[in-house]
C-alpha cells in the first residue's frame, strides 16, 4: 500500500517537475523569441536638423523666357516637289497680253532649308490657244533662286542662276530663247501645303499644283 | 498517518498529471499563439512585403528640356523659336540617406540615346505631318544618323532641369516635395543605361543594392515605378505601380548585362527599382524591345547601378532611418504593432514626413496586434514553472515527511535525516539550478533535474547542502538502498533523473549548486547508487 502510494506521488512530482521544467523552457525560449525578432528596439539615430518638415517650393520654370532661336523656313515647303499641272502666263507677242498655257509633266522643284532652291524643266512643254492657234513653249534647263516664306506666302526673291533653253513653236515659226538670272524677282506667290501637297497660286492666273517627291528633305 | 499519506499521494498524483496536462496544453497553446500568426493580420504577400520596403526611398524624376534638332547635313532646325519644351517623367530611387538617387540613363541623357531619340520622334511626327516622312522608323533612324539635339546655338548644349518629386507627410495631409537635381552621372543606354543624381536633402531614404548579375532565371522580381503621362507627376498621392514578374533570360548587349524580365512596365517606369522579394535592389527598369507584344522589358543589372556608385566613389547603403523603417515593417505584419509603433516613430523622430513611416504608423496604431510574443504569455510559462515546481517541492517533501513516518515505523535505527536529506539533495544537488524563483534558472540547468533545481537552489541548498554534504561519504548509498527497499529507488521517474544528474559531473551533491562544469568525483553517485 504504501509502494503503491508513494509510486503515485512520485508520479505527481515527476509530473510538476516536467510541466516547471517545460515552462521554464518555454518561458525562456519564447523570451530569447521576443528579442530576437523584436530586436533591441529601434537604432538611435541622426544628429539634430533632419530634413526639414516643409516641401521645397516647387521649382518653376524661370520668370524670364527661354532661350530662343531664329525660326527656320516653313517645314513643308522645305523638300523636293514635282509639278502635277501648271498653268502660267506666258508672254509672247509684244502688242498682246500674257496668255494662259497649260505645261506637261517635267517641272520640278527642290526647297531647300537654307533658303535657296533649284527649277528644273525636263522637256516641259506649255500649250496656249491664241486666237484659234496653238502655241508652245518647250523649256529644258534649270534655274537658281532664293526664296521665304511666311504662314502662307512664298517669295521667290532672285533667280540666281539660270541654265534654262527655251524653244517656241507658233504659228509665225519656231525660235529659241533662254532666260536670264533676275536678281530683283520678289514674286509673291500664296501657297497651300499639307501631307497631300503644295498648291501655289498668284494674281496673274498662275496656278501650279506639286506633289512630294522623296529627293531633298524627305526622311524615308 | 499512512493512510493520510497514501490519500495525500493519491491526491497529488492526480493533481500533478491534472497539472501537467494543463499546463503541457497551456504551453502549447500559448506558444502556437504567441509565435503563431498575429490576431486581426492578414498575411502579407511576398511582393506586398517587398513593394512596402521599397516605397519610401521611390520618387518621380521630372526632366524639363528644351530642345531643338538640328539636320547637320541640310541645316534644317526643327523646334522654331523656342525649341520642344518637354517634360519627361521617369522614375528614380533613393541609394543613399544624403540625397543621392539613381535613375535610368536614357531619362537624362540629352543624346541620342536619351531626349535625342524621343526628340527625334517628335520632329519624325511633325514631318509626316506634312508629308516628309513615309515610315516614322525609316525617319526616326535617319534623324540619328544625321541629326542632333542641341541648344538655343549651333552645337550648345540641350537646356535641361531635373526635379526630384516625392511624397511628404506635412501637417496631416501628403503634399509634393519637389527637389532640383543635378546629374552627377550618366551612364547610356549602350553603355549600362544608369544615372546618378543628386539633390539637397538629407536623409532621403535609400534602397538596398545588391552587386550581382548573376541572378538565376525564374527569379520573383518587383518592378517599381510611376507609369503613365507628365502631366500626373505633381500629384503628391501618386502611388507606384508594382509589377511582378520573373527573370526570364540573362543578356550581354554589347558586353553590358541586363536581365530579361517578364514584369511588364510601361512609359514612366523607366528608371524604377527592380526589387527582390526582400525589397533589395537587383537591377532598374530600363526598355522594352521595339515591336514585342507580349510582357518582355530589359531591366539593367544591379552591378552595374554598383559599379557606377563604386566606379564615382559615390556612397550608398542604407541609413538608420531605413534600418529602422524595415524593422517597423518587420513588426508590423508580424502583427507586432506595438514594436512596429515604437520603430516607426523613431524614423519619424528623425525624418518627420517621412509618408510611409506615418501611414504605417496610423494602421499599426489601429489594431492592437500583438507583442512579439506577448509578455503575459511568458509571465504565465513562468508562472507556471514556479508554480508547478512549488507544487512538486511540496509534494516531494510531502512524501519524504510520509516516508519518514513509514521509515520509523519500520524499525529502529533506521537512518531516517540522511535519507531523506541525500534523496532530496539527489534530486536537489546535480539539477543545481542558478537560483529559486528566477524562472529561466531552471531551464539553464542541465535537463530535467533543473525543474527541481531551482526549487531546491539558493533557498534549499542550505537545507539539502548539509544533508547532502555528508551523504557522498558515508549515508548516499546506504540511504538510497534503503530507500530502495521502500520503494524509493523503484521510483521511474526517479530513476530517469539520474542519467540526467550523473552527466552533471557531480556537483550536484555540492551545496554551491549551480556550477555545472565543477568536475566532482567525490558526488559521482556509485555506480550502486545509480536508481534501477
Amino acid at each position: 500500500m504504501r509502494d503503491v502510494s508513494g509510486r503515485r506521488f512520485g508520479g505527481a512530482i515527476l509530473a510538476l517537475a516536467l510541466v516547471s521544467v517545460l515552462s521554464g523552457v518555454a518561458a525562456i525560449g519564447l523570451a530569447a523569441v521576443s528579442v530576437a525578432s523584436v530586436g533591441f528596439g529601434p537604432e538611435r539615430c541622426c544628429p539634430a536638423g533632419g530634413p526639414p518638415t516643409r516641401p521645397s517650393p516647387a521649382p518653376r520654370p524661370s520668370a524670364t523666357p527661354g532661350p530662343t532661336r531664329a525660326v527656320g523656313l516653313p517645314a513643308c515647303i522645305i523638300g523636293s516637289w514635282r509639278v502635277v499641272s501648271e498653268t502660267s502666263m506666258v508672254k509672247y507677242y509684244s502688242n498682246a497680253d500674257p496668255f494662259a498655257a497649260s505645261s506637261s509633266p517635267g517641272k520640278s522643284y527642290e526647297f531647300r532649308a537654307d533658303g535657296t532652291g533649284t527649277e528644273k524643266w525636263d522637256n516641259v512643254t506649255y500649250t496656249a490657244n491664241s486666237g484659234g492657234s496653238t502655241l508652245r513653249l518647250q523649256s529644258n534647263g534649270s534655274a537658281e533662286f532664293t526664296w521665304t516664306a511666311t504662314g502662307d506666302t512664298v517669295t521667290y526673291l532672285a533667280r540666281t542662276s539660270v541654265n534654262l533653253k527655251h524653244h517656241w513653236s507658233v504659228p509665225e515659226g519656231e525660235s529659241d530663247a533662254t532666260s536670264s538670272p533676275n536678281p530683283a524677282l520678289n514674286e509673291v506667290d500664296r501657297y497651300k501645303c499639307g501631307a497631300t501637297g503644295f498648291e501655289e497660286s498668284n494674281d496673274t492666273g498662275y496656278r501650279s499644283v506639286w506633289a512630294r517627291t522623296s529627293g531633298y528633305g524627305f526622311y524615308g | 498517518m499512512r493512510r493520510g499519506t497514501g490519500h495525500l499521494t493519491e491526491v497529488g498524483g492526480r493533481v500533478g498529471r491534472a497539472i501537467s496536462r494543463l499546463g503541457l496544453a497551456a504551453l502549447l497553446g500559448l506558444v502556437v499563439v504567441g509565435v503563431g500568426a498575429p490576431a486581426g493580420a492578414a498575411p502579407p504577400s511576398a511582393e506586398e512585403r517587398a513593394a512596402a520596403i521599397a516605397r519610401p526611398a521611390i520618387v518621380i524624376v521630372e526632366i524639363r528640356w528644351q530642345a531643338w534638332v538640328r539636320d547637320t547635313k541640310t541645316g534644317e532646325v526643327f523646334g522654331g523659336k523656342d525649341g520642344y519644351r518637354i517634360v519627361s517623367s521617369c522614375t528614380g530611387f533613393g541609394v543613399h540617406a544624403d540625397g543621392l538617387l539613381v535613375t535610368a540613363g536614357h531619362c537624362v541623357d540629352p543624346g541620342a540615346e536619351g531626349i535625342g531619340r524621343a526628340l527625334f520622334g517628335i520632329v519624325a511626327q511633325e514631318l509626316a505631318a506634312v508629308g516628309r516622312v513615309g515610315d516614322n522608323n525609316k525617319a526616326v533612324a535617319a534623324l540619328l544618323d544625321r541629326a542632333v539635339a542641341e541648344g538655343p546655338e549651333k552645337d550648345s548644349p540641350v537646356s535641361r532641369e531635373v526635379v526630384v518629386h516625392r511624397g511628404v507627410r506635412v501637417d496631416d495631409r501628403t503634399v509634393d516635395d519637389p527637389l532640383p537635381a543635378e546629374v552627377v552621372h550618366i551612364l547610356p543606354h549602350s553603355r549600362g543605361d544608369v544615372a546618378v543624381l543628386k539633390v539637397e536633402r538629407g536623409r532621403l531614404p535609400a534602397l538596398e543594392i545588391i552587386d550581382g548579375s548573376d541572378l538565376p532565371v525564374g527569379t520573383p522580381i518587383l518592378a517599381i515605378g510611376f507609369p503613365g503621362s507628365a502631366d500626373r507627376i505633381s500629384d503628391p498621392t501618386l502611388e507606384p505601380s508594382a509589377k511582378d514578374g520573373r527573370i526570364s533570360n540573362r543578356r550581354t548587349i554589347a558586353g553590358v548585362p541586363f536581365y530579361e524580365v517578364s514584369a511588364a512596365s510601361t512609359g514612366g517606369m523607366s528608371g524604377g527599382p527592380v526589387v527582390d522579394q526582400s525589397g533589395r535592389v537587383i537591377g532598374l527598369v530600363s526598355s522594352a524591345p521595339a515591336g514585342e507584344p507580349q510582357a518582355f522589358n530589359f531591366m539593367a543589372a544591379s552591378s552595374l547601378v554598383a559599379g557606377v556608385l563604386r566606379g564615382k566613389e559615390i556612397p550608398n547603403g542604407l541609413g538608420p532611418v531605413d534600418r529602422n523603417y524595415r524593422s517597423g515593417l518587420k513588426q508590423y505584419y508580424a502583427g507586432h504593432h506595438k514594436s512596429a509603433i515604437e520603430y516607426f516613430d523613431a524614423v519619424l523622430k528623425a525624418s518627420p514626413s517621412h509618408q510611409q513611416a506615418w501611414e504605417y504608423r496610423r494602421l499599426a496604431g489601429q489594431t492592437p496586434g500583438s507583442s512579439a510574443v506577448p509578455s503575459l504569455v511568458i509571465a504565465l510559462c513562468a508562472l507556471v514553472a514556479v508554480g508547478t515546481g512549488v507544487v512538486a517541492v511540496f509534494l516531494f517533501m510531502l512524501r519524504r515527511t510520509a516516508a519518514a513516518g513509514g521509515v520509523v515505523g519500520a524499525g529502529p535505527g533506521t537512518p531516517i535525516g540522511p535519507v531523506s536529506g541525500q534523496g532530496f539533495g539527489a534530486v536537489a544537488g546535480p539539477v543545481s539550478g542558478p537560483g529559486f524563483g528566477v524562472p529561466a534558472g531552471p531551464v539553464s540547468g542541465p535537463g530535467f533535474g533543473t525543474a527541481v533545481g531551482p526549487v531546491a537552489g539558493s533557498e534549499w541548498a542550505p537545507e539539502s547542502g548539509p544533508d547532502a554534504g555528508p551523504a557522498p561519504g558515508q549515508g548516499f548509498g546506504a540511504a538510497v538502498g534503503s530507500e530502495s527497499e521502500q520503494g524509493f529507488r523503484s521510483e521511474p521517474g526517479f530513476g530517469a533523473v539520474a542519467p540526467i544528474s550523473g552527466p552533471a559531473s557531480g556537483p550536484g551533491l555540492e551545496p554551491t549548486s549551480g556550477a555545472g562544469p565543477l568536475p566532482g568525483p567525490a558526488t559521482e553517485p556509485e555506480p550502486g547508487q545509480r536508481a534501477g
